[in-house]
């Protein structure tokens, strides 16, 4: 028979939706000298920004089997990226407080991205990790993410590039056909408007 | 023309006639020997760039990565600017009814229109790649500076040759038979007279056909320049990004080109004999116009140095030391000296301003606005963009030889052109003599009854 | 990488501690418990882990295979580089590695490292490579459009068409640009290239430039600068994606600019580049 509290244990793993799990521990107790080292159970989530211009928070519990907070250890968060090759980035770490919850800020791109909460370990508990995958929201104003950063000044250039270059194109074409115009006709009206009689030369 | 009224009009019609024709049917030694000698200097450049076409490319020049650009677009530029006194002189002096352009307009027109084929020629060889040159009408990049120069300089090159053809319709009509041309030209001519019979009719018309093209011409040539200077002043470089480059260059392309037309005329006049028409007088006019335009160009450089100069920005104030007191300081005050200094003071002391003097000032501003042009090509690419070491140049022996080739170049197609057209427009002198004549006829009258009221006063 | 549990102890048939105390009941349903959990821990780490791995194998193969990507596709990566001039030496071992990449002629550089006095009389070696505008200057004035843009920011040269004007080189605010005026040097068969993502040999009489090795990011592999670089100094980046890295750290690349107080190069041009430095000992760098 399992005692209540790990039937809990058992119920909250299961029922994580966005959660995924994993169990580090060396399966079955081991002495290791000093005593038991527990088990840790990992419940990562991430918490956006409730204001415009707040950061978002990586959220990490930390708490032993039977559900208990683990307080004042280091977690630490690091996203994980595909970047010519596969790369993690130290987003940060933070201490659990008394209820086992240890928090970061992030603000980044808008996009589903992999997150690792890492717990090293230590004498009392075993090192416990967890690897989850959240939908980063958008934050409208942020540079981050964006192609283009910066201030945009040139918008006035592009116009300029864009109608400049048809009106030079048609003052141009246009006089070409001015000056070729001009000259058949001239060469025409001369042609048509000789007289076969000779007139006096320099008049 | 106080000369032209001493003589019966119609044997100084006849002299008119004859003297236009001069070179065409005198070509003596002189003639030859000049033109094969040109030419052998010409065929130097011509053999020169095919040594860069064919063995090693750019690398045959001077150039290198930091001063990418140098004689070749200099030459560009200037020899561009030099077909600007073709326009000023045909141009604006016909716009301007300006009596005494007659005798010269021939020759400014050729002397434009030379300098311009030649000048044409460089925007072709600078490139690495003149064989792709097609690309530019195929697939041009309408926003660049350098398209807008290919569109600019054909367009101008148009109206060049237009306002050098038309005129010589009538001239062909007056000439065609010249007791003193060959069976030739005497063809030629009647096929160039396109049957013009001076009516009313074709008058009209080829009056308002020149009328038109010259008013074209003016912002055509404004425009060609300063798209050229464009080539420079749309980078950031320091020294090349400056609002004045527009006007600059326009203002030195008239200045260097209205010399190019003096010393082809007076060429012209000293070795044809044709001083009865291109008068002292006239040559004094062309060198009132040059100072005029020497002391606009004196003007903007002084603009352009006092602008940089006192505000200091680090940059244009290396360039200035660079050019007024260090590196390149004894080629520009030889440009101040020999390009606005001594011509405009051999043109304004009356004693100097004799066709010899005029003469010297015109070669003077030639040279130096060829060196100018080379100041402001060269020294602002050898100012390092980041860091390190100044950049240098030295023109190499196949850059040389293709600028003079090219010179060379300029002068053969002038000759050879005058072998087959009058060197002056003489249809065109004599309407400005019948204009003049009008006026006063006009006059006359007027005078006439008051000499007679006074006769029959003392009669009475 | 994950460390996992060692299920080795499992099912022992001894069923003892190792030092060998008898396990007790309490002991046995907590083992049962662990074990039982671990299998439904791995099982779904590899559900999801297979899920993901799923999605991030296409990104992987999308981000491998981007010598057919449509523009949509490429502009999924905004490419960016850091050059953290901390550890910068000055060494120009990212000049010679990209020489011998791109086969250059004799001489030319691409990534050209300066030696600047800063302000402060600090002696500063400052590498410039193509700075990637946003706003290139140099694009803006080519008469036969044979430099351009790409869609994740690259600048490329077609020197199939470029005629050798050099009004690019007038034009680039950072003197990047090169000529080639002689003849190419000899390239392997296997390596020639006339792809503007690779050109080997560099053509004669055509405009050179650092490619951002276009090639080479595409491909997901690091531009020859960076792997010849032994000082970790330069990481390559993306602005979509928010991330950099020197092949041995990672860091947010927004992050890592704003707290380093990374600066770009003449700012004040407007050319907007994608090259970012941070400057050695947060000293002001003016030139």
């Amino acid at each position: 028979m399992v005692s209540p509290p790990r039937v809990r244990g058992l119920i909250s793993i299961a029922g994580a939706a966005l959660v995924v799990l994993v169990c580090v521990s060396p399966v079955g107790a081991t002495h290791r000298g000093q005593g038991v080292v527990d088990a840790v159970s990992v419940q990562f989530s991430y918490r956006p920004a409730a204001v415009a211009d707040a950061n978002d928070q990586l959220v990490a519990r930390l708490t032993m089997e039977d559900g208990s907070p683990i307080a004042a250890v280091e977690v630490t968060f690091w996203r994980e990226v595909y970047f010519v090759g596969q790369r993690r980035i130290r987003i940060g770490s933070a201490l659990t407080d008394v209820s086992g919850t240890a928090g970061v800020p992030y603000k980044g791109p808008a996009a589903t991205e992999r997150f690792v909460a890492e717990f090293a370990g230590n004498e009392a508990f075993l090192p416990a990790i967890a690897i989850a995958s959240f939908d980063v929201p958008a934050h409208p104003g942020s540079p981050v993410g964006n192609p283009a950063a910066g201030p945009q000044t040139t918008a006035t250039i592009a116009v300029f590039a864009t109608f400049m270059p048809p009106l030079l194109a048609l003052t141009a074409f246009s006089v070409w056909l001015l000056i070729f115009g001009l000259s058949a006709g001239t060469v025409l009206a001369i042609r048509r408007g000789r007289q076969t009689t000779t007139v006096a030369k320099g008049e | 023309m106080d000369q032209a009224l001493d003589h019966n009009p119609a044997t100084a019609q006849q002299e008119l006639h004859a003297a236009a024709l001069r070179p065409v049917v005198d070509a003596g030694r002189r003639f030859w020997l000049l033109f094969l000698g040109l030419g052998l200097v010409a065929g130097a450049g011509a053999a020169a760039y095919a040594l860069q076409l064919v063995t090693g490319g750019l690398s045959v020049t001077g150039l290198n990565d930091q001063v990418f650009w140098g004689t070749y677009e200099a030459t560009l530029v200037a020899f561009i600017g030099f077909s600007y006194g073709g326009a000023l002189v045909s141009a604006i002096l016909r716009l301007t009814n300006a009596a005494w352009r007659g005798p010269i307009t021939r020759i400014a027109e050729v002397s434009a229109l030379a300098t311009l084929l030649v000048g044409a020629l460089f925007p072709i060889i600078h490139l690495g790649r003149p064989e792709r040159v097609l690309l530019l009408f195929t697939g041009p990049n309408f926003q660049s500076p350098i398209f807008w120069d290919m569109v600019a300089i054909l367009t101008y090159m148009l109206a060049t040759f237009v306002l050098l053809l038309l005129p010589i319709i009538p001239d062909a009509a007056a000439l065609h038979d010249n007791p003193r041309l060959g069976r030739w030209h005497r063809r030629l001519y009647r096929i160039l007279s396109l049957g013009w019979t001076g009516t009313e009719r074709q008058r009209r018309a080829l009056e308002r056909a020149v009328t038109i093209v010259a008013i074209l011409i003016v912002p055509l040539a404004v425009v060609v320049h300063t798209v050229l200077s464009y080539t420079f002043s749309l980078t950031s470089r320091p020294g090349w990004h400056s609002t004045i480059f527009g006007p600059y260059f326009v203002i030195g392309a008239i200045y260097s080109g209205v010399a190019v037309v003096i010393l082809a005329a007076l060429a012209y006049r000293r070795a044809y004999r044709l001083q009865r028409w291109i008068e002292d007088r006239t040559v004094r006019n062309l060198g009132y116009v040059m100072v005029a335009l020497g002391l606009a160009y004196g003007y903007a450089t002084f603009s352009e140095i006092t602008t940089e100069g006192f505000v200091g920005k680090q940059a244009e104030v290396e360039l200035l030391f660079g050019l007024m007191l260090e590196r390149y300081a004894p080629l520009f005050w030889s440009f101040i000296a020999f390009g606005l200094v001594v011509p405009i003071a051999l043109i304004a002391i009356p004693r100097t301003r004799t066709p010899g003097g005029i003469a010297l000032a015109a070669v003077m501003v030639i040279l130096a606005m060829y060196l100018k042009r080379l100041l402001i090509v060269v020294p602002p690419l050898t100012r390092p963009v980041v860091g390190g070491d100044p950049g240098t140049y030295l023109p190499s022996a196949v850059e040389m030889a293709i600028v003079s080739g090219a010179a060379a170049g300029v002068v053969m197609i002038m000759l050879f052109v005058f072998r087959f057209v009058p060197v002056m427009a003489v249809d065109e002198m004599a309407e400005i003599e019948r204009e003049q004549a009008q006026v006063v006829s006009r006059q006359l009258p007027a005078q006439a009854t008051r000499v007679m009221s006074t006769r029959e006063a003392t009669d009475g | 990488m994950t460390q996992r549990g060692r299920p080795d102890a499992v099912g022992s048939a001894h069923e003892a501690d190792p030092e060998g105390h008898p396990l007790d009941q309490h002991e046995l349903s907590r083992r049962a418990f662990v074990k039982a959990a671990g299998l439904l821990g791995a099982s779904g780490m590899l559900a999801a882990g297979g899920l993901l791995g799923v999605t991030s194998l296409t990104r992987i193969a999308a981000a491998d295979d981007l010598d057919n990507a449509t523009p949509e596709e490429l502009a999924q990566r905004q490419w960016v580089f850091v050059f953290d001039l901390r550890r910068c030496d000055g060494c120009g071992k990212c000049t010679k590695g990209c020489q011998k990449m791109h086969f250059l002629p004799e001489g030319q550089e691409w990534i050209k490292v300066y030696t600047v006095t800063g302000a402060g009389g600090q002696i500063i070696s400052l590498p410039v490579l193509c700075q990637m505008c946003e706003q290139p200057p140099c694009t803006k004035v080519c008469p036969v459009v044979a430099t351009y843009r790409e869609p994740d920011g690259v600048v490329l040269i077609d020197q199939e068409r470029c005629i050798g004007c050099r009004m690019c080189m007038a034009a680039c605010p950072y003197g990047v640009r090169v000529f080639n005026w002689d003849r190419p040097m000899e390239v392997p068969a296997a390596a020639q290239s006339t792809s503007p993502l690779f050109t080997a040999p560099q053509r004669q009489g055509t405009v050179g430039k650092c490619d951002s090795c276009a090639h080479r990011l595409r491909e997901g592999d690091f531009p020859a600068c960076l792997t010849s670089c032994s000082m970790d100094a330069i990481y390559v980046g993306d602005r979509i994606a928010d991330v950099a890295t020197n092949g041995t750290e990672t860091v947010q690349l927004s992050e890592f600019l704003r707290t380093n107080d990374a600066f770009r190069l003449k700012e004040e041009f407007g050319t907007q580049p994608r090259v970012y430095y941070i400057a050695g000992h947060g000293q002001d760098l003016d030139f």
